[in-house]
Order: structure tokens, then C-alpha cells, then sequence
């Protein structure tokens, strides 16, 4: 059985041969996973929350179009982020197999072909639609609530 | 199941349930809720400053999202966002793949249980 090693002793092993860039590892590939991802995400959620049908209450709108934008930004983003979990978990050092983002993709593409870019994908959309549907009404409701000056009201979005 | 202590995920379950009940299935929620919370704070918090910053104010005196600002506001949220949490990610994914130094990249995307959206 493997042992996981300790938060710290694995920072100081990243630290150790690549300083900061090596902390950051990956950056690029989570830029360009974040930022389309953030126009696919904010903007698929308030499309389909427009295009829910308003006889659904508000907080059914707010769950749906929730869970879907969060299944539209994975299904989107999924290539760049096994890009990115890929220079992640490269060796360190001598043995390292990527030299940067262009190589992880080049290596990536070669090795695995298109297929490559979507592994474990399904588990990770099975994932998305509860996660995403409680993060935005989550974040509805606080928002509700900020905005009504806080006072206490019953869980009700409608 | 990714400890390979168990051979499916209904006989990890089983057991789980048998040795602690319900609870069980909550045990070490407290670090993924701790970086949840943050995570969730700063996506939405800076986009909705983004948002507010790129927007322009009408002749009517309301507030007016363009797309080009949209993209802008999205955009630099991710900027944020990846600028704060890149070094999380990368712990994590050594984490969940469960080797620090020496290791095999095919087993990654076991690990594709992606946190934090």
C-alpha cells in the first residue's frame, strides 16, 4: 500500500528543485483552464437559468441551470485540466517528463492520442451537476440575504 | 477505495457503514470544507467585483455589463483565482495521485475526482 507523504515534506521536495516555478507547475494550464472556463461557466449558468421555464420556482432555476453550468465548464475544460494535473504530478528533477505546457500537450497527444485529453471525465461530470448546482445556490441565497440587509427569513428563494 | 484497501466501491461502502455507521462517510470533511469555503469566496466574490469594475453606467443611470466586459471580468477572475489556488492544486493533485518523488503519470486521472467545483 502506498504511504501519502506529509503536505510539508512534499512542498519542500517541490521547493527544493524548482523554487517558486516549481510551486506554481502548471500555471499556464490552469490560466487557460480558468479563464474561458469562467466565460463557459458564469455564462451557461445565467443562460440556462434565463431559459428555465419560470412556472419552475426560483430556487429550482437557480439548482438547475447550477448543476449544468457546472457540466458545461468541465466538459469544456477537461482537456486543459489533464494538462495541467499531468505537469502536477511529473517527477521531479532528473526524471521530469514534461518540459513545459506545449510538451505536456505534444508528449500528452503522442502518447495517448485525442482520448488522452478526456481520462476520467465521466466520474468527474457525475460530480459536477450536485456540486455545482449547491455552489450556485449557495451563493444565491447569501447573496439574497446581503442584499436584504441580512435580516433572518425562511429558506425560500422563491 | 483509493488507498486499494477495498476491492469495489459497494464493499468499501459496506464496511465503512458496518465499522461507523453513516458518519463514516464524512470522515476528513473538515480540510475539503475549510478549502472549499475559501476556494467558493474567492471565485465568486472577485467576480462579482470584476463585474462591477468593467461595467459602465447608462445614460439612465443603471449599471451595464458589455460582453466585452463580461469576458474581461471572467477573465481576470481567472487570473485570480489560478494566481491564489495553482499551489493548492498542485499539492493536491500529488496528493490524490500518492506519490511525491518517484511516479507513474498513467495512474493520474484516477485522481480526476476534481475538488472544489
Amino acid at each position: 500500500m502506498l504511504v501519502a507523504l506529509p503536505v510539508a515534506t512534499i512542498l519542500r521536495q517541490i521547493y527544493a528543485h524548482g523554487g517558486i516555478r516549481g510551486i506554481y507547475a502548471g500555471y499556464v494550464a490552469q490560466l487557460w483552464r480558468e479563464c474561458p472556463g469562467n466565460f463557459v461557466y458564469f455564462g451557461s449558468y445565467t443562460l440556462a437559468r434565463d431559459a428555465l421555464p419560470s412556472d419552475h420556482g426560483e430556487t429550482q432555476r437557480v439548482l438547475l441551470a447550477g448543476g449544468f453550468s457546472g457540466v458545461c465548464y468541465w466538459l469544456f475544460t477537461y482537456p486543459m485540466d489533464v494538462v495541467k494535473s499531468r505537469m502536477q504530478a511529473d517527477k521531479l528533477g532528473q526524471g521530469r517528463r514534461y518540459q513545459g505546457f506545449v510538451d505536456c500537450i505534444r508528449v500528452t497527444y503522442r502518447e495517448l492520442g485525442v482520448k488522452g485529453f478526456f481520462r476520467g471525465l465521466t466520474p468527474c461530470l457525475v460530480r459536477a451537476f450536485p456540486t455545482n448546482a449547491a455552489a450556485f445556490g449557495a451563493f444565491e441565497y447569501v447573496k439574497y440575504l446581503l442584499d436584504n440587509n441580512s435580516k433572518p427569513l425562511s429558506m425560500t428563494l422563491n | 477505495m483509493q488507498t486499494g484497501d477495498f476491492t469495489s466501491p459497494t464493499a468499501c461502502a459496506r464496511h465503512t457503514f458496518r465499522q461507523e455507521g453513516l458518519r463514516g462517510f464524512f470522515s476528513g470533511i473538515s480540510s475539503p470544507l475549510a478549502s472549499s469555503v475559501v476556494f467558493s469566496s474567492v471565485l465568486f466574490g472577485s467576480f462579482e467585483a470584476f463585474k462591477e469594475l468593467f461595467s459602465h453606467t447608462t445614460a439612465d443611470g443603471r449599471q451595464q455589463l458589455s460582453a466585452t466586459g463580461l469576458v474581461a471580468a471572467c477573465f481576470a477572475t481567472g487570473w485570480v483565482e489560478t494566481t491564489c489556488y495553482s499551489p493548492f492544486e498542485h499539492i493536491k493533485t500529488r496528493l490524490q495521485t500518492q506519490y511525491g518523488q518517484s511516479g507513474n503519470v498513467e495512474r493520474l486521472h484516477l485522481a480526476c475526482a476534481h475538488l472544489c467545483s
